[in-house]
């Protein structure tokens, strides 16, 4: 679980690096206006959310234990 | 428009100024000026670490970024976002279970050697020292406009305040200046973004009229309009992102807080925080800025040009949707973020001075309270007299650049030792040190052979190295390094769990 949220974490976070890296990748809806709004403002703010919400649910998840805690190298 | 400004700035002030007086009567042990006496509750840490956070860089740079390159941004506020979710995850709980004061402490309970303790305080006042600088530049340029000060007379009563705090309030006094300057922040922010919602007549109008008065149109709000490359673009998210799990002065507020639980629960109440004021500068105050201050002869020259620069952007909107007062206002707001992050720098580098580097050898039993306290004070005035100084000297250097340096260097030096000493049984004392060296000198060193050093700086045709955000080469470097040398020095059979 805690492996997989890093991992979520850490696409949601890339994935839009690399769209401004590689703007041609960059659907043609997504400056689009909705709402009075460009989507792509929308998608980003809906993705700063996200990460709230996820804070959220990871701060539910036991303790992880760290080598420390087990015995590890010197 | 200055009196409400300087209004706005001495009350400032004396309300940091009493908040220290009351922090020094509250206690002037060790536990208490290093970590508050671990009596901050997770709610209000979160807001410290907020307001620890959110510097004057971050949150007016990024509007003078949006100024530039539109929604490109979204990095500067994505990658913090994603870190905090990450400390939540690896390390918020471990670090509060196995620190007391410093992350020396952490890598001592791990390692169990003397040098790690000697290492994380090097490390520790070599990125906050650096970071410090950058807000020293950026606060004496910003404070100059601001209140018709020098750049010197600004810096020089920036670097006094932080040093009163933190010699006389410590960690408590600390605290207590960053939950106001957050506070006031969010406030501020959601007042500005109510006002320019208002004045331009709704968001879909805020949208349109942005996109008429920029050089890039409706491309304002699509991706490429900072124009960097791929590998610089994830670099940087990575860089900062990185960066922000390295950083001593944000980890060492996780041991303010009684235990693990209240640990996790300030990252949430940070992520809170900070995700509120990130969305409002990014969906409203960033394209309200281009809306209201873009050819607005009040805020730019002839030429287009920002008066005081891009990062006076928002200071303009204040003044363009608000008036006077909320400019004075937004103005001390600036002022007291500047207070805030400098306070927790100055901190972290006074303790990692006196409980580190100094008392490397000694336990937490064997030290003179009174003798390490003393020397965390003359640390304290000590780093406020060298960032002062640096500051001066280095006043002409692009912010940006300093601050990418400090993160930089923290995800490639403090992060893979942090999270491999963790979570990895297998590294060792050796793999550990060699690791973070090479990751400091690579660090710095690729940033130097980057165009913006190598050729903006240096003035040599070509760089060596092509990118400017050099994260993504040098944190795996570290990582590498840790783990060969770690395999060529695991102690033998049986010794291992020692």
């Amino acid at each position: 679980m805690r492996s997989i949220g890093a991992l979520l974490a850490i696409i949601l976070c890339a994935a839009p690096a690399v769209l401004a890296g590689l703007p041609s990748l960059q659907p043609a809806w997504f400056a689009e206006r909705t709402w009075g709004a460009p989507n792509s403002v929308i998608a980003m703010s809906v993705l700063m959310l996200a990460f709230v919400v996820l804070a959220g649910l990871f701060a539910g998840l036991s303790d992880v234990r760290t080598v420390h805690e087990h015995g590890g190298s010197k | 428009m200055i009196s409400t400004a300087v209004i706005c700035f001495i009350a400032t002030v004396a309300l940091t100024l009493v908040i220290t007086a009351w922090a020094a009567r509250r206690g002037q042990d060790r536990a208490s000026m290093y970590a508050a006496s671990s009596s901050i509750t997770g709610g209000q840490n979160g807001l410290a670490i907020a307001g620890d956070f959110m510097s004057a860089t971050t949150v007016l740079g990024v509007v003078g970024l949006y100024f530039l390159g539109g929604v490109d941004t979204m990095i500067y506020f994505i990658a913090p976002l994603a870190s905090l979710c990450l400390i939540l995850l690896w390390i918020a709980g471990p670090l509060r279970r196995l620190g007391q004061f410093t992350l020396g402490d952490v890598l001592v309970a791990r390692l169990n050697d003397p040098k790690m303790r000697v290492f994380s305080g090097i490390s520790t006042i070599v990125i906050s020292l650096i970071y410090l600088v950058a807000q020293l530049v950026g606060a004496g340029a910003l404070i100059s406009v601001l209140f018709g000060l020098s750049f010197n007379h600004a810096v020089v009563i920036v670097g006094a305040l932080m040093a009163i705090y933190i010699v006389f309030g410590g960690m408590l006094a600390a605290t207590w200046v960053q939950i106001i300057k957050a506070v006031l922040l969010l406030i501020g922010i959601v007042v500005l973004a109510g006002l320019s919602i208002q004045a331009g007549g709704g968001v879909g109008g805020l949208y349109d009229k942005a996109a008429a008065v920029h050089a890039l149109g409706e491309r304002l709000f699509s991706f490429g309009g900072l124009k960097l490359d791929l590998f610089s673009t994830v670099s940087l998210a990575a860089g900062l992102t990185l960066g922000i799990l390295g950083l001593p002065h944000l980890l060492i507020r996780l041991f303010t807080v009684p235990d693990e639980r209240a640990a996790r629960r300030s990252i949430v109440s940070a992520c809170l925080a900070i995700g509120l004021v990130f969305i409002l500068t990014f969906a409203v105050i960033g394209p309200a800025g281009v809306a209201f201050v873009t050819h607005n002869p009040a805020f730019t020259d002839a030429s287009g040009a920002v008066s005081g620069g891009n990062n006076m952007v928002a200071i303009h909107l204040a003044d363009a949707v608000g008036g006077p007062v909320l400019y004075g206002v937004f103005s001390a707001i600036a002022f007291a973020t500047i207070l805030a992050v400098v306070a927790g720098l100055t901190i972290a580098i006074a303790s990692a001075t006196s409980h580190d580097v100094f008392h490397a050898g000694h336990t937490n039993q064997d030290r003179s309270e009174a003798g390490e306290l003393w020397l965390f004070r003359l640390a304290a005035i000590a780093a406020a007299v060298v960032a002062v100084l640096l500051a001066i000297v280095f006043q002409k250097e692009n912010v940006a650049y300093l601050v990418a340096l400090a993160m930089t260097v923290a995800a490639s030096t403090n992060f893979p030792v942090v999270i491999l000493s963790l979570y990895w049984r297998g590294l060792t004392t050796a793999g550990a040190l060699s690791g973070g060296l090479v990751g400091l000198v690579a660090s710095v060193g690729l940033i130097v052979l980057s165009p913006g050093v190598w050729v903006k700086v240096l003035h040599h045709s070509t760089a060596i190295f092509p990118s400017e955000y050099p994260a993504l080469a040098s944190a795996p470097l570290a990582f590498l390094v840790c783990w060969l040398v770690s395999k060529a020095t695991q102690p033998r059979s049986g010794a291992a769990h020692a």
